[in-house]
């Protein structure tokens, strides 16, 4: 239930000198209304670390975060050409199998000549059928 | 109460009164506080690097698999190329 809601006594305090609070609760987009500090004081109550060894865990956390990061982007922009080239590739087997169908067609509309051309004739008909199929 | 928009020098905040005469000043309730909030950025970088760890491994994994699909791909169209010279020839031959 809400604290506010149940109209609890509320004392102010005066937290000016106190840059930290203000920056860790904007990093957290953290409230600070009644509730939410009774919350974060309890939750500091039962911390077994000093404010000294959190401190220091943060700036680790956030070096790591901050090498994680470039880490990604590194491996993102890698990709990103790999993809390209990827993407270049499938775009020149869909306009050259393109091409190759419309001549599969013209190729139906003849008579082979002999048997090597029938074969040849036959086996890009099936192909480019069965191709079809799955492009 | 957000603080990202106040100045820091002016600002007072609410404490519940049985939580402020429990601990019994003012200092050790901002303290407390700093604590508290240390502790919740330590949990929450921890969740963003787990995250990006995650992300990052699947991006490392794309990065192996994607080179061996452009190989497949490039097979493919040298053998579509080959088809394509000899459906020229075919044609050719008929013309």
């Amino acid at each position: 239930m809400n604290i506010q809601a149940r109209k609890v006594s509320l004392k102010r305090i005066r937290i000016g000198e106190s840059c930290r609070i203000h920056e860790l609760a904007t990093k957290l987009d953290a409230l600070l209304d009644a509730e939410s500090i009774q919350k974060i004081v309890e939750f500091g109550m039962k911390s077994a670390c000093s404010e000294e060894q959190l401190a220091q865990t943060v700036k680790e956390l956030e070096e790591r975060k901050k090498q994680l990061e470039s880490d990604f982007q590194k491996i993102a922009r890698q990709l990103n050409e790999q993809e390209s080239k990827y993407v270049g590739l499938r775009n020149e087997i869909s306009r050259v199998f393109t091409d190759n169908r419309i001549q599969v067609f013209h190729l139906c509309a003849r008579s082979p000549s002999s048997r090597h051309e029938r074969l040849l004739r036959d086996e890009l008909i099936r192909k480019y059928i069965a191709y079809s199929k799955l492009m | 109460m957000r603080l990202t928009h106040t100045k820091n020098s002016n600002v007072k905040l609410s404490v519940p009164r049985d939580l402020y005469e429990k601990i019994g000043n003012q200092e050790k309730i901002i303290e407390l506080m700093r604590i508290g909030l240390l502790s919740l950025r330590v949990a929450s970088l921890d969740r963003e690097i787990a995250d990006l760890v995650e992300r990052t491994e699947a991006l490392k994994k794309r990065v192996v698999e994607l080179p061996y699909e452009t190989e497949k791909l490039k097979k493919l169209l040298e053998e579509f190329i080959k088809d394509y010279k000899t459906l020229e020839t075919l044609l050719n031959v008929r013309r």
